[in-house]
């Protein structure tokens, strides 16, 4: 299982790198978002709840747009059936493709945070960054798995590019929800504080239940 | 025959809805804050109750279809989701109505169950809409399946996640369902039961009407087949459809 | 405890009250419109099946005697 995971990762991340479908357009994405923002805000530099706002906003719809592109690939060229043709065990195409999304939204974050910190953040990062490299961490999670699932569930319906966004954004609202209470703090103004823990928990236990009934229902959406 | 407890339900739904109107204007004590404008407690929180759970038990159903592929249970699943819509449209617009009344605006954030129906609702109008966009029966039902139970865990979780923001911001609006005095209980039990009753002879009325209509088609098959006529098309179709044999009248089970 | 001034008037709370339970009656009585819709459906489609296959089996073999159908006909009257 391990081995089929790690060939399928290899085989995304080789294919993003080598067509640069992704990552490059949700990195672009957001920082174009971030001139969008300056502009409907009209604020020079933010903080506390408002930053929270503006980053966790940006950083989810340019995560959509990853989510939207994650199995077309697989479904326009066969690659399901190729998948479902080797003895192994399906979930790991799952493990794998949210594997690959994490890595994307990773390097996505690696562009968008520091643009953040340079166009709008008005407080500097450099105290807040450990505790918000695990708020990053824990909510990227869950947005790999619920981005993979949708993915998974819209890539061959009809309406495929609208139904991803619409299915995963409801379903993310607690990411949301415990991403923006646990920054906000991070980015007050006067000084950084400590992301209150009950958010934390939040963002574990629904990255925990979220990822086992991924993994017990993902083989479902394989079956043909 | 899913028609069968049907008459029993219905005057059941009957009699206990009109105990609770009948407790709920003349026998529940006026609330010293709210007022007469309380009353819309009685009705608004156990279609919250009723729609969520309605939500859970849809999952539950799904549960069961993708175990043993048996598409009465998916059938069953789509009509408690979708009657659990309705009542969540109805949760919100009683709770808007209610918030207009106690605070003068017809939405409040702080009001954490409105809040988590909004969301609820809006993740839930999109599973017709999948549905719809799946020609295949077999790949509708079971992505559908999939998508209430995903659905369905998530509920829970959203309440939990929703109270817990709006926990320290203000006192909460509409009132909570703790520390009632005996005589507001028993009103709101009795209330959450007539709820309860509704839903379930809406969902009952609701099977039958769609079983009914696959023996139809079931016996028109047949007629067409014994002279040769031509079959109607089959329309794509968000609902999930029964496809029977026109000689077994119905599944052997006693309906829902 | 009625001594104490409710938060809105009677007649301005009752407004409310009255819409909220309005809500309920309306999503039952579009649901009973909507079943009566089908119900209609349903009758007008087993019409249809009903005399085509009369005329199927009218064909294959002489008009069976009509007696049970009109004292079916005249319960409903």
């Amino acid at each position: 299982m391990r081995r089929t995971v790690a060939a399928l990762l290899r085989k995304e991340l080789l294919v993003e790198l080598r067509t640069l479908e992704s990552v490059p357009g949700m990195s672009l994405f957001a920082l174009t978002t971030f001139v969008v923002f300056h502009f409907a805000l009209n604020q020079n530099s933010v903080s506390g709840d408002e930053a929270a706002g503006i980053l966790w906003v940006t950083l989810l719809f340019a995560a959509m747009l990853g989510v939207n592109r994650l199995f077309v690939a697989d479904a326009d060229q066969g690659g399901f059936d190729a998948f479902l043709l080797a003895p192994v065990d399906r979930s790991a195409m799952l493990l794998a493709k949210a594997l690959a999304l994490l890595a994307y939204l990773l390097v996505l974050e690696l562009v968008a945070v520091p643009a953040f910190a340079l166009l709008l953040l008005g407080p500097s990062l450099g105290q807040a960054l450990p505790d918000l490299l695990v708020v990053l961490a824990l909510a990227d999670l869950g947005v790999a798995v619920i981005g993979t699932l949708v993915a998974a569930l819209a890539v061959r319906t009809r309406a495929r590019d609208l139904l991803g966004p619409l299915l995963a954004l409801p379903l993310l609202m607690p990411v949301v929800i415990g991403a923006a209470r646990a920054t906000s703090p991070l980015l007050g103004l006067v000084h950084a504080e400590h992301s209150p823990a009950r958010w934390l928990l939040t963002l574990g236990l629904y990255d925990l239940v979220f990822g086992l009934i991924a993994y017990a229902v993902f083989d479902f959406l394989l079956e043909d | 025959m899913y028609g069968r407890g049907l008459r029993t339900l219905s005057i059941a739904t009957v009699a206990v809805m009109t105990l609770a109107l009948g407790l709920i204007f003349f026998y529940a004590p006026l609330e010293a804050e709210q007022g007469f404008l309380q009353k819309i407690f009685y009705l608004h929180v156990p279609l919250a109750i009723v729609s969520l759970c309605g939500f859970v038990a849809g999952g539950l159903m799904a549960i069961a279809h993708l175990r043993t592929r048996d598409p009465r249970w998916d059938m069953r699943s789509y009509v408690a989701i979708h009657m659990s819509l309705i009542f969540a449209v109805g949760t919100l617009i009683t709770g808007s109505i209610w918030a207009r009344g106690s605070w003068g605006h017809w939405w409040v954030w702080s009001e954490p169950t409105l809040v988590s129906f909004l969301i609820v609702f809006l993740l839930y109008a999109t599973y017709q809409p999948l549905r719809f966009a799946i020609e295949d029966p077999e790949r509708q039902a079971r992505y559908a399946s999939v998508f209430a139970i995903v659905a369905g865990a998530f509920v829970p979780l959203n309440f939990i996640a929703v109270r817990l923001s709006s926990e320290y911001l203000h006192p909460r609006v509409l009132g909570s369902t703790s520390n009632l005095p005996a005589k507001m209980a028993l009103t709101f039990l009795v209330s959450v039961l007539a709820v309860a009753l509704l839903y379930g002879t809406l969902c009952k009325y609701e099977l039958t009407a769609k079983h009914t209509r696959a023996q139809l088609r079931a016996l028109r098959r047949q007629l067409a087949g014994e002279s040769a006529g031509t079959g109607r098309t089959m329309r794509r179709s968000a609902s999930p459809r029964l496809a029977l044999s026109a000689d077994s009248s119905a599944p052997g089970s006693a309906g829902v | 405890m009625l001594a104490i001034a409710p938060a809105l008037p009677l007649h301005e709370a009752g407004k409310y009250v009255a819409g909220a339970y309005v809500v309920l009656f309306a999503i039952v009585l579009i649901y009973v419109a909507i079943m009566a819709v089908r119900l209609s459906r349903i009758e007008r489609e087993l019409g249809e099946l009903l005399s085509s296959s009369k005329r199927s089996s009218a064909d294959a073999q002489p008009a069976p005697p009509e007696r049970d159908l009109g004292r079916a006909e005249s319960t409903l009257a």
